[in-house]
């Protein structure tokens, strides 16, 4: 159960969310809309604890306080963020990097396992088929950075996923992947908070919280 | 900014030392060459030295911030009161010392494939492998020991390569230096084994300045390894060391130094080493070559240039280095190609990192004169930069006199961002494993040429460096 109760937040002393309340039990998805600049990315961010955020208000996942928590802790207790414009890592390797983020996820494969099931998830998304050996998303695509976000979410299924308009930008194939992720983690308990501009996901969902201004219009 | 990491080879040991040769002056220099027994042809190019001084000044050109040392203070010569004959018998509280730093001198413990000399302050007290190695005609032994057994050798290539008045710390060096390491590779051998020197400073007051020659002669290969540490003291320690290399014909020498001296507080700047290196190598014979690898992580000033002279038709420099200052840390640091020989040929690689308040500095001359006729050069120096409060400078010097040679130089500067941590974060990884990681694939060029035994303990102090660096 996600729990969350009079969250404001500013970034630079101007407040970008409003006192926003949000209560989800496992398995549920809550689509998140409102127009640019309205905060529906910050809103994710603050649950993400990003450092710069000052956030007031509790926000609970299960039995823990997340709210207590810096941005990695969080991650590593079940908190996964699909990112709207990922960095470029500059000589570190994607294989590199899986297995460290493998390493804080109490090596949830071996090694082998691990590169096996990412190269296999890497072909299946259409990425290069170099992409593991390659910087971390150096020279790419914004596709191929949502391809390569994607395939995260599938290794270290996550309790809380945090999708930044994973949507926009990609091929039918893809998206239509990123809707049966969805449907996979909340068959399997996860909670999914989800921002999406598109008009088509909106008809999909019933659980939708529409921003302005930074807070709930409905 | 937090800085907590502990410098990990800070303690000091109740080893009894006696020092001797305050201040630099010619009683000084008399009771060294004294105390080593030396021939009275080594006692003159001592005095030789100590008298150029007076032309020299001590450099201020780079850029580097520091009290002087005040050279009347410090103590010339610091050794062990009980000298032994073997291994065997060194004090124990010495060769605890260095099984401490992972230097196991019982050959029986040894790190497989590496013979070690091991240099307590001023002198060296012991050098593992030396029977199995002559065997092959290949001479390793401490300086002093090669002054007595084979002055003919280090008569003819002492100083040729960095002369007594090169510079003010090479002269000081040159009047008062202690004990180094002396190798000598027969010609068409390939060194069967790693050689390295291992220097600990304990003594407070004192200097180290040890000196190592090291000769190739014509179609052999040695490669040579060199670590460092010392205690924690609030007053600065001065090291200013000389090493000369030779490579004849054909013959090819590589050098790697692992440098971890006491970078001094760093929150406060006090204490810590003061590097002053002058470290030159000369490739004289025809395609000969030297590589220079160094992983600079310690002291509190550095001052150090590992160079090149490529005189022999076709002979090949390189220099690759990763610098990681920290703390108040400054460094100074780079290289010198001086072309001479036709189809001559250097690399440089450079990574410096800054951390905390440092500051780092890459200097670099390429030099191409007009008989290094089709001579090449590739320089690639970068910096990075992490956190906002440390600095990064680059300042290579390039002097062309002919139209065949070619130069090629790339650099860039970075500095981690805020979004590559949060990245990170959000995967779990903490400041300290993100910026690891970032700084790994940084050096990943230059770490992947250290000697395999090097390179773990290298990756080791890269992240020791990271714990706890960044706030």
């Amino acid at each position: 159960m996600l729990k969350i109760e009079n969250l404001s937040a500013s970034i630079s002393g101007k407040k970008i969310i409003d006192n926003i309340n949000i209560t989800l039990n496992a398995g549920e998805c809550l689509l998140i809309t409102g127009q640019n600049g309205s905060g529906k990315s910050t809103l994710l961010h603050t649950i993400m604890g990003r450092p710069d955020i000052e956030a007031e208000g509790k926000i609970r996942l299960n039995d823990i306080m997340l709210s207590n928590l810096p941005c990695h802790a969080r991650s590593r207790e079940g908190v996964f963020m699909f990112h709207q414009t990922p960095p470029e890592i500059t000589g570190v390797n994607t294989m590199t990097l899986l297995n460290e983020i493998n390493k804080v996820n109490d090596n949830k494969y071996t090694r082998g396992n691990l590169i096996s099931q990412a190269n296999d998830l890497f072909l299946h998304l259409g990425l290069p088929t170099d992409w593991s050996k390659r910087q971390f998303n150096v020279g790419a695509s914004g596709g191929e950075r949502k391809k390569n976000e994607l395939a995260q979410i599938e290794l270290f299924d996550g309790k809380l996923l945090l999708l930044d308009e994973p949507d926009s930008g990609l091929e039918q194939t893809s998206r239509r992947y990123i809707f049966e992720l969805i449907d996979r983690t909340c068959g399997r308990g996860g909670i999914v908070l989800l921002v999406s501009h598109d008009k088509d996901i909106q008809s999909k969902y019933s659980n939708i919280l529409e921003l302005k201004n930074g807070s709930s219009l409905r | 900014m937090i800085e907590t990491t502990e410098y990990k080879e800070g303690w000091t040991s109740n080893v009894e030392t006696e020092q001797l040769g305050r201040g630099l002056n010619e009683d000084t220099v008399r009771l060294i060459s004294s105390k080593n027994n030396e021939p009275e042809w080594l006692l003159e190019w001592r005095l030789a030295a100590l008298d150029a001084l007076k032309n020299l000044k001590e450099p201020n050109w780079a850029e580097l911030e520091y009290v002087r040392p005040n050279y009347d203070e410090i103590y010339y010569h610091s050794r062990p009161k009980k000298l032994a004959a073997s291994i065997d018998e060194v004090d124990p509280a010495i060769l605890a010392d260095f099984e401490k730093l992972g230097i196991p001198l019982h050959e029986r413990a040894k790190l497989a494939g590496v013979a070690v000399d091991a240099v307590y302050d001023s002198v060296s007290i012991g050098t593992t492998y030396k029977e199995k190695l002559a065997e092959e005609g290949i001479i390793f032994c401490s300086f002093g020991e090669a002054v007595q057994e084979h002055p003919e050798l280090v008569k003819k290539y002492l100083g040729t390569v960095v002369p007594q008045r090169d510079n003010w710390f090479a002269c000081i060096n040159s009047a008062v230096f202690s004990d180094g390491s002396f190798v000598y590779i027969p010609p068409g051998r390939r060194c069967p084994l790693e050689l390295s020197t291992y220097f600990r400073i304990n003594s407070a007051n004192s200097g180290q300045f040890e000196r190592t020659l090291i000769i190739a002669d014509k179609d052999s290969y040695v490669s040579y390894l060199e670590g460092c540490t010392a205690p924690k003291r609030d007053e600065n320690q001065l090291h200013a060391a000389v090493v000369e290399l030779i490579a004849l014909d054909r013959a090819e020498i590589k050098y790697s130094t692992v440098q971890n001296w006491y970078p001094g507080d760093p929150e406060s700047g006090l204490g810590g080493i003061y590097n002053f290196v002058t470290k030159r190598g000369a490739c004289r014979g025809t395609r000969s070559r030297i590589s220079w690898t160094q992983v600079e992580t310690g002291s509190a000033i550095t001052w150090k240039y590992p160079s090149c002279i490529l005189q022999g038709p076709e002979s090949v420099g390189e220099f690759y280095s990763v610098a990681v200052t920290k703390g108040r840390q400054q460094a100074d640091t780079g290289t010198k190609m001086i072309h001479i020989g036709a189809g001559s040929r250097s690399k440089i690689i450079s990574k410096g990192i800054s951390l905390g308040h440092s500051s780092n500095t890459y200097r670099g001359l390429v030099r191409m004169t007009p008989t290094a006729k089709n001579a090449r050069n590739f320089t690639q120096c970068d910096s990075l930069m992490i956190g906002n409060d440390s600095r990064a400078n680059t300042i290579p010097y390039t002097e062309i006199a002919n139209g065949t040679a070619q130069i090629e130089h790339e650099a860039t500067t970075g500095r981690v961002s805020e979004e590559e941590l949060y990245y990170l974060a959000t995967r779990g990884l903490t400041q300290e494993e993100a910026s690891s990681i970032i700084v790994n694939g940084f050096c990943r060029s230059v770490l992947n040429t250290l000697p395999l035994e090097f390179a773990a303990e290298a990756n080791k102090l890269l992240q020791v460096q990271m714990e706890g660096s960044i706030g």
